[in-house]
């Protein structure tokens, strides 16, 4: 069954600029030593190409990722964020996000962050030696000292923002480390990404098989230090998989990734994508290397009726079915990242990866195994007067 | 029953579950036992839509909104792993439709 495309762009990825200022271990890009920027150009055509496809709805998320966005000048963002505006009509509410390795914030992303009430996301594996393993400079020295003063800056300046944290095979036996580290720094919103096979960086971790029982293990270990702490502690990986199995159980499941338009990253070039970002510039001539089309020239109504999208479109509501089929876990899924099928399976018309195992799975086991645990685990109860009303 | 916040709408002999005030369910303790004695994933989930069809377990989010709980909202899963909708808002979109 063909999945049918999103009414509305909910994720926008801008690449501003495929241009890394360090230089990870894990990192997926292979263009990230290119100093391209994004044209103005690039950035109207995004969305006029968007309004004329009627993508836009009341919302839209737009985030600068896959590249170091901070690489370019604050005035670049200015005005990009006033182009942006401009174009969209009144009744769209654009918020905008940036995921950054931190290491070049300074007053004046703090001021632009606040200005336009930015998200920002910023990318910290953990205190020094667990950071510093992965997170290099392009010379091969540390990226932590650099890192934790952006973050200070944010925090003196009051800027909200979340971390994502990357799970290495090292750092998924330090749970508690990771823990207080992250209560000592104050960083109350934090993500876990584990160290995925993507792009071209192959990890070990996926490739070993040890994934699944390394991530239960922490992810255990991390529920109970978090459930047992006095302090406000905000974790996607609890967040998240609870709101899955709640929407679950209403049969609202809706997977962006593989859902076409839903998420839509343009590179630095114009070259478009949907469905996982990571994705895009991937070496697959059958679609089209994943870039369905150029902002600059095409238009979305020619993107979709391209080769290469009904190609990938076809494969993934293939991969899609097959899970539907054959995983009890489809319900709070959806039929998970074409990216992981495509770079661990070899193939979007694929069911499970080792990240389905590792995370989707291993979250909601672990966690209704959390809500069964008796008293010890239950401290207090902040139900909203809402929630039993909306009931 | 009331929480410390005054607020009331926990079910008889509900017990909360909060992992750093950030998120959490309400159940009550029959609802609970019968979602810990199912084997399969899918029998638990089954468990967990009757649970919350009879008001014996309460999901909510933090800050007591309860996004979940309204019918208005259709909501996606899966979202793209590099980044979060973080913390001033939902986790997952709102339908715009």
């Amino acid at each position: 069954m063909e999945i049918a495309p999103a009414e509305f762009v909910s994720l926008l990825v801008l690449q501003s600029t495929s241009f890394c200022n360090i230089d990870c271990s894990y990192c997926y890009l292979s263009e990230r030593s290119k100093r391209a920027r994004m044209d103005e150009l690039v950035i109207a055509a995004v969305i006029e190409r968007l309004l004329e496809a009627n993508l836009v709805g009341s919302r839209i998320a737009i985030c600068w990722h896959a590249g170091e966005p901070l690489s370019l000048p604050v005035t670049y963002y200015e005005r990009a964020i006033e182009l942006i505006r401009e174009l969209l009509p009144p009744s769209c509410e654009a918020e905008f996000k940036f995921q950054t390795n931190g290491t070049l914030i300074s007053p004046d992303w703090c001021e632009l962050f606040r200005r336009h009430s930015v998200q920002v996301g910023v990318s910290v594996d953990g205190p020094l030696e667990i950071h510093d393993a992965a997170r290099k400079t392009r010379a091969g020295g540390g990226t932590f000292e650099r890192t934790m003063r952006g973050i200070g800056l944010l925090q003196k300046t009051g800027v909200d923002f979340h971390v994502i944290c990357v799970l290495t095979a090292n750092s998924l036996n330090q749970a508690n480390t990771l823990f207080d580290f992250f209560q000592r720094e104050r960083i109350r919103h934090i993500g876990f990404n584990i160290e995925e096979t993507e792009g071209v960086h192959r990890s070990n971790l996926i490739s070993q098989g040890s994934a699944p029982e390394k991530f239960r293990h922490f992810y255990r270990e991390y529920l109970g230090l978090a459930a047992g702490s006095s302090e406000y502690h905000r974790v996607r990986e609890i967040e998240n998989p609870f709101q899955a199995m709640f929407l679950a159980t209403r049969d609202k499941t809706r997977n962006q990734q593989v859902t076409p338009f839903a998420i839509v990253t343009v590179d630095v070039d114009g070259n478009l994508s949907t469905f996982s970002p990571e994705l895009i510039g991937t070496i697959a001539p059958e679609f089209g290397n994943f870039k369905f089309g150029n902002v600059l020239h095409h238009s979305i109504a020619e993107m979709k009726g391209s080769v290469p999208f009904r190609n990938a479109l076809q494969r993934i509501s293939g991969g899609v079915d097959l899970c539907r089929r054959s995983c009890e876990y489809f319900p709070v899924c959806g039929g998970g990242a074409p990216s992981n099928k495509f770079f661990e399976n070899g193939a979007l018309a694929s069911s499970e990866t080792e990240y389905c195992r590792a995370v989707i799975k291993t979250t909601a086991d672990v966690l209704l195994d959390f809500i069964t645990v008796p008293s010890g685990i239950e401290r207090r109860v902040t139900l909203g007067a809402a929630a039993s009303d909306a009931l | 029953m009331s929480n410390e916040h005054g607020n009331q709408g926990v079910p008889a002999g509900g017990s909360a579950v909060i992992f750093g005030d950030a998120f959490g369910v309400t159940a009550t303790e029959g609802a609970k036992q019968e979602i810990q004695s199912k084997q399969q994933f899918r029998e638990k989930l089954a468990a967990i839509k009757t649970a919350v069809g009879h008001g014996e377990m309460i999901p909510f989010e933090v800050d007591g909104q309860a996004w979940v709980a309204s019918e208005q909202r259709n909501v996606g899963v899966a979202q793209w792993q590099q980044t979060w909708h973080g913390p001033s808002r939902n986790t997952f979109e709102e339908s715009q439709g």
